[in-house]
């Protein structure tokens, strides 16, 4: 059953890695129709990503589908691309395709070979499936503005050094890529906030106080800090945008190495889940000592 | 009848020729009633450019057609006959490749331009207002034209800016996105800088300074503009509340050093400064562009920015010639079946007259009604003509027809 379910991540991987030659084609090609249908590869493989986990659900009695490591990729790959197909359709340009599409694709890859793991058939609340959706979405969201970011840099020093590449003619102009690197930015910073006010309900319902003193809620808010007194930067209008564009890359790597460093901490939010220390295991466990 | 497509171009032709043979508007009268006078020309279209000056037409022979030419140029233009000497001359496909690949912009100078697909179309027009052009030029033309718009739409051949002012309103582009509310100053008042805020107005962009030593002109342009003049001397106070600066004075010191540039970009806050140096020699310091938020650019990298893009729409040449070929199969292919409807119509006669007169034959005998003698007769014809239509539909695609009507004519000597 596992395999059978794992093959719709497969197939999802597979579109994805298609969409990514697709894009690379149409980049040196100059040929918008292969650009068209990697953006069609892409979505094909959201399908496939979203069948997976709705499939994973129904296997654990429609329990909320992040139950191990291969979860979490298989959750945030999903979580990406549904914002680049979805609620931030401004950003399915050809040069974001051929960076995120490398991106879903690796994740998949990670996530299919994380596939033994082992599952826990856990009850979570309401307040934690809420903290991780609004953790899972701000993440991706952050993914999101670091491409857009990372465009910025390549156009500016394009247009820098006087003689155009092939970047040049295909990336967009500073001022949309600028935008493009804000907006899902700041998506990031409202739903990652949502996700620690969500986390301290989650907290206090689960272990009987606000406050979980673990480095990974600390790192966290150092991220939201981060990329709070980015926006703030950007509102002031004081800091020239390459060296805003070139923070947020710096807070990103930041954040990924919290994320995935937050793995291996130890803390509430491990996400090696052993028999006897997974981060909902010990919230019941928790819960249970407080409950007479 | 052959087509023919005969002229010179900027390919062999050096402008001081062109220009004596350039037909001018009030020209285009007069030559278009001699061509109806030419009983070996049916059909004429004449496509005059500064680049090329060249005669589409349909003729009973290449004699005709020659002979069409040099009367033309010798008699009507007294022009010598050596000026023939330097013509190309194209025939029948060659011809139809030749006004497709000018429609598509693969002839042109600057590959991929636009400008030659509306003057192709001006000139269909003026020869079909004047009564020159017929169901074979006419569909030729048409052909042509919807050509030319596919290659722009499909390929990217017309994609990127080829001339300084173009290149200017790209770059622009490219950093401030829309130019709508960036404000330009112009320092010079020269021909290419009027040229220049021409194309970054129409991009969005405001004009609103125009600084010069000569006021006169100055003030003149910046009217033309909608602009503020202002002396050389008020460039530095400005300078921090535009957008765009273009430079094209004959100044021969730097009009905007380091400090000043730095200083106006600091009050910019965040905002990016383009500043676009035409002037030889130099009007604006080049350590300027090491300042982060400058793009500075000087004719040599307008030039570059020009031949990447250049380059660019070389690379979708061989793409743009497919689309041309494809539609050039099509017009053969109707060409085809247009020369068979004579040898079919005398088919048809041919047919009408037998059954016509086996059916009165039979009319007479059994008494029948003449509405369904007709009726039996059109049957007949149709069904009997029907696999011949397609057949020579299909030919004419694979340019088989003549076999086809060749046989059909001796079959049933038909003359």
């Amino acid at each position: 059953m596992t395999s059978t379910v794992y093959l719709n991540l497969i197939v999802s991987g597979f579109f994805y890695l298609l969409a990514s030659f697709l894009y690379i084609f149409s980049f040196f090609r100059s040929d918008s129709r292969w650009e068209t249908k990697g953006f069609a590869c892409v979505r094909i493989g959201f399908l496939g990503a979203s069948v997976f986990l709705g499939l994973e659900a129904w296997k654990h009695g429609f329990a909320f589908p992040i139950l191990n490591f291969s979860h979490v990729i298989a959750f945030f790959s999903w979580a990406l691309a549904f914002l680049y197909l979805i609620p931030l359709m401004r950003l399915q340009t050809q040069s974001f395709g051929l960076i995120l599409a490398p991106i879903l694709f690796v994740l998949n890859l990670a996530a299919v070979l994380h596939s033994g793991d082992a599952t826990y058939r856990l009850e979570v609340s309401v307040y934690f499936a809420l903290h991780i959706i609004f953790a899972f979405f701000a993440y991706a969201a952050f993914t999101l503005s670091f491409t857009a970011a990372l465009l910025y840099l390549i156009q500016h020093r394009e247009l820098k050094k006087r003689h155009p590449g092939a970047f040049y003619h295909k990336l967009p102009n500073l001022d949309a890529l600028d935008s493009l690197s804000y907006i899902p930015m700041a998506l990031g910073a409202v739903l990652l906030a949502c996700a620690v006010i969500v986390g301290l309900f989650w907290a206090k319902d689960t272990y009987g106080y606000y406050w979980l003193n673990d480095p990974k809620t600390w790192l966290t808010l150092i991220t939201l800090a981060l990329y709070g007194f980015l926006i703030a930067l950007r509102f002031g209008a004081q800091t020239r945008k390459s060296r805003l564009a070139l923070m947020g890359l710096l807070i990103f790597v930041f954040m990924i190495m919290s994320f995935v460093g937050g793995r291996y901490m130890n803390g509430k939010h491990s996400m090696v889940l052993t028999e006897t220390q997974s981060s909902d295991a010990f919230a019941l466990q928790a819960q249970s000592k407080r409950t007479p | 009848m052959s087509f023919f497509a005969s002229g010179v171009s900027y390919k062999n032709c050096p402008v001081e020729i062109r220009e004596k043979l350039h037909i001018s508007e009030p020209l285009l009268g007069p030559a278009f009633e001699f061509i109806k006078k030419q009983p070996a020309v049916s059909e004429c279209v004449i496509l005059s450019t500064c680049n090329r000056v060249e005669f589409y037409g349909e003729a009973e022979d290449e004699a005709g057609w020659q002979s069409f030419l040099k009367s033309y140029w010798t008699d009507q233009r007294q022009m010598p006959q050596s000026v023939l000497d330097s013509f190309y001359h194209f025939r029948n496909i060659d011809a139809v490749q030749h006004l497709f690949r000018v429609t598509a912009g693969l002839d042109s100078l600057v590959v991929g331009e636009n400008e030659i697909l509306g003057q192709v179309k001006t000139s269909f027009r003026q020869a079909h207002e004047a009564g020159a052009v017929h169901s074979v030029l006419y569909r030729l033309f048409e052909k042509s034209l919807k050509a030319g718009k596919d290659v722009r739409a499909q390929t990217r051949i017309s994609e990127g800016a080829v001339s300084v002012p173009s290149a200017a309103v790209e770059l622009a582009e490219k950093i401030f996105g829309n130019l709508n509310g960036e404000k330009i100053m112009v320092i010079g008042s020269g021909e290419m800088a009027a040229l220049a805020l021409d194309n970054l107005r129409t991009a969005g962009a405001s004009p609103a300074f125009v600084a010069s030593r000569n006021q006169t002109t100055g003030s003149a342009l910046a009217a033309q503009f909608g602009a503020e003049w202002i002396s050389m001397e008020q460039i530095l106070t400005h300078l921090g509340r535009v957008d765009i600066v273009l430079s094209s004075t004959s100044s021969d010191e730097p009009i905007l050093k380091f400090d000043e540039v730095r200083q106006a970009v600091a009050a910019r806050r965040s905002k990016p400064l383009f500043l676009i140096d035409i002037a030889v020699p130099r009007d604006i310091d080049p350590c300027v562009h090491e300042l982060e938020a400058v793009y500075l650019y000087n004719v040599d990298d307008l030039q570059s920015v020009m031949d990447a893009n250049l380059h660019l729409r070389r690379k979708q040449i061989a793409e743009a010639e497919k689309i041309v070929v494809s539609a050039m199969h099509e017009f053969e292919s109707w060409l085809e079946s247009l020369r068979a409807r004579p040898a079919m119509d005398r088919l048809e006669t041919h047919l009408d007259k037998i059954l016509s007169q086996e059916l009165e034959r039979l009319a007479g005998r059994a008494d029948l009604d003449q509405e369904l003698i007709r009726e039996t007769q059109h049957r007949i014809k149709s069904k009997i003509l029907h696999e011949p239509y397609q057949r020579i539909k299909e030919a004419s695609k694979n340019g088989g027809v003549k076999r086809y009507l060749e046989a059909i004519s001796s079959l049933f000597n038909l003359k």
